[in-house]
């Protein structure tokens, strides 16, 4: 039985998202997905009206009506390629008992990116400190094993890069997913004898 | 090229005849600092003098050789480079003395050393930014050291072993389900 809880936090940035848990039986499955604000109507504006404004007199001066025209495609394009591959509108991390990890990223133009990770090598969900740019921040990450057996580490998978949450609702996904990840076997079996 | 043939070689040689004994005289002064006594120090006998001064936690009298020959020769060497940039070649002609390097380098050397400078504090600051581990890099969590450390049991009442903690241990101990 899922229960959705919504809740607004603020970025890194200080820009307001939301991040909304969706739990499934007793330490089943987790989702957690972070939703920033899409592209705004103004912002589109404020673009167009900006090239538009640098493009019209240098056209009219240098008496290349042709400039004019490529500035409106290449904006056109730029804003295809931005909605499609920049701007992410939801990032979720989903965990299932006994199964694995995904990660998805969906992308402004709907394009869904997801990285499935098997139980066998996540090693664990931590909340790591690292130095990114000029500034050290709080980032949640699911470390991977080498294989099944040894427990040296493959690789590090930071998760909700461009959400850029604080340590407010990292500690609740973080919570979240320890819960799951440390569930005992039994408790997982619930579902199946519903 | 004629003026190689004229050149009056004496008096060059007597010039750097006259700054080798100036190197020699410090690099005397230099190696025999230690037996060599400008200053007291209170609470030091006369013999085992570098004994005693070894123990302390004071400047070594080789400190203070080393700071005055520094010094002296950075002004010397100032001075020669102001005065070889400003007196007119006529006058350094006329000492006899005609093998000067070119003037452009009066003006020259200081700019490359600025610039050097300038190029430094950017340089190091890049390179510093480009090693710095990027966030999904091993490095930010442990290293080799840290892999191959060895585990052993606490004795019961006995002080931990000094070591790396696990990142999953730190992260149940601060943002775990048992805090708040």
């Amino acid at each position: 039985m899922a229960q959705p809880c919504v809740a607004e936090f603020v970025n890194r940035r200080g820009d307001p998202f939301v991040c909304s848990e969706s739990k499934h039986g007793l330490s089943l499955s987790a989702e957690y997905t972070l939703s920033s604000p899409g592209v705004s109507f103004s912002t589109l504006i404020c673009c167009t009206l900006a090239v538009w404004t640098f493009t019209y007199p240098v056209s009219t001066y240098a008496q290349a009506p042709a400039l004019l025209a490529s500035a409106a495609v290449v904006l056109m394009l730029g804003t295809f390629v931005y909605l499609h591959w920049v701007k992410v509108q939801h990032e979720s991390i989903l965990v299932i008992s006994g199964t694995g990890v995904q990660l998805s990223t969906s992308f402004a133009s709907g394009r869904c990116d997801t990285h499935f990770i098997e139980m066998d090598v996540v090693k664990d969900i931590v909340i790591n400190e690292g130095i990114h740019r000029q500034e050290v921040i709080y980032y949640l990450c699911v470390l991977v094993r080498n294989d099944q057996k040894s427990d040296g580490l493959k690789a590090i998978l930071p998760v909700f890069l461009a959400a850029r949450p604080r340590l407010d609702c990292l500690r609740k996904v973080y919570r979240g997913c320890q819960e799951i990840l440390h569930a005992e076997p039994n408790k997982s079996t619930c579902m199946m004898d519903h | 090229m004629s003026d190689f043939a004229h050149q009056p070689r004496t008096c060059t040689l007597m010039v750097v005849a006259a700054a080798a004994s100036i190197c020699s005289l410090f690099l005397f002064v230099l190696l025999k600092a230690p037996t060599l006594r400008f200053t007291t120090f209170p609470g030091v006998h006369n013999c085992t003098d570098e004994v005693m001064a070894e123990n302390s936690p004071s400047p070594l009298p080789e400190r203070a050789i080393y700071g005055f020959v520094l010094f002296f020769m950075s002004q010397l060497m100032c001075l020669l480079f102001l005065v070889w940039a400003f007196v007119p070649e006529s006058w350094l002609h006329s000492t006899g003395l005609t093998y000067w390097p070119q003037k452009y380098w009066a003006v020259a050397l200081p700019a490359y050393l600025i610039t050097t400078v300038a190029f430094g504090y950017t340089v190091l600051l890049s390179l510093n930014i480009m090693t710095t581990p990027s966030l999904d890099s091993l490095n930010s969590i442990t290293d080799p050291f840290a892999e191959m450390q060895d585990i052993e049991e606490t004795l019961p009442g006995g002080i931990p072993l000094l070591r790396d903690l696990p990142l999953s241990t730190v992260n149940a101990y601060l943002y775990g389900l048992s805090t708040e």
